[in-house]
């Protein structure tokens, strides 16, 4: 089963649910970085942080797309 | 005031508190106010959030701390401090010639990230040697290319000083072959003692800067 058809089945809440909690770890990682002046808090940034942020964004926004308005 | 990296951490952190709003009351996006709270929590503000942090960790790449973190740096950061105005970098450094917060990066401009995209992946060779590979004894490091004048004459070019000096002129065609890198500033014999590390056990150091 591919990860869209995966999601598709999800509820839009859950689907929501599921970008916020990347989301929210996303921004926790840039955080994180942005504490110590270092090359690994910079790769950690590319890395870790922006993919999470990114993911729950495409996920976001797969949401809106996807959802059927009632009626 | 706060500093521009205080900034952005408090705007990372409300976005955070925002995006985590949505997610324990996803019911918020029922209406039509919550939809564009999500919108702005989901979407506009984790954007805004990469971007600046991405400004703010390059800004911070260019400061002497970043590069100096890296143990195998240390001695490069002590060159820094010889008292013997014949090693480039020092005299440079202690008389404020290049910013001291930004040392390293005045004159290596085209470094690990900021350079090439091959210089790009030098730089995460550098990290996989540092923390997973044996580094190399501070004294071995060596740059991949020659240093270019360029990197002086960013300053240098056009100064009076550097122009009127008569070991610039020694013949008619000199400063011309300095202006287009093919005499070298470093390797001509005439600034040739640079970081040189691997003479730190014999130098005296400028106590007062540190």
């Amino acid at each position: 089963m591919s990860m869209y058809s995966r999601l598709g089945n999800l509820s839009i809440e859950r689907r929501l649910r599921l970008a916020t909690i990347l989301i929210c770890l996303g921004l926790l990682a840039l955080l994180l970085t942005l504490i110590r002046i270092h090359p690994l808090a910079f790769m950690a940034f590319i890395l870790v942080g922006c993919p999470l942020v990114a993911a729950g964004i495409g996920i976001f926004l797969y949401s809106i797309v996807s959802h059927a308005p009632e009626g | 005031m706060l500093s521009p990296a205080a900034l952005e951490i408090v705007f990372i952190a409300t976005a955070l508190a925002l995006a985590a709003l949505i997610g324990f009351r996803v019911e918020l996006t029922q209406a039509r106010g919550g939809r564009i709270l999500a919108f702005v929590a989901l979407f506009i503000l984790p954007v805004l959030a990469m971007g600046l942090g991405f400004s703010e960790h390059m800004q911070r790449a260019e400061s002497t701390r970043f590069c100096l973190s890296c143990h195998v740096m240390n001695d490069f950061g002590q060159s820094l401090y010889v008292d013997d105005p014949s090693y480039v970098p020092a005299k440079h450094f202690q008389n404020n010639l290049v910013p001291r917060e930004h040392a390293c990066y005045t004159c290596h401009t085209d470094y690990t990230m900021f350079g090439t995209m091959h210089s790009k992946f030098r730089g995460l060779r550098h990290m996989y040697v540092q923390y997973l590979g044996t580094p190399p004894a501070s004294a071995d490091i060596k740059l991949y290319t020659p240093f270019n004048n360029r990197e002086c004459l960013h300053c240098h070019s056009g100064m009076r000083a550097f122009l009127e000096q008569p070991k610039h002129n020694k013949t008619p065609e000199m400063m011309a072959k300095i202006n287009s890198n093919q005499m070298s500033c470093m390797n001509s014999k005439c600034h040739d003692t640079v970081h040189d590390v691997g003479t730190l056990k014999d130098a005296t150091f400028w106590k007062a800067g540190q």
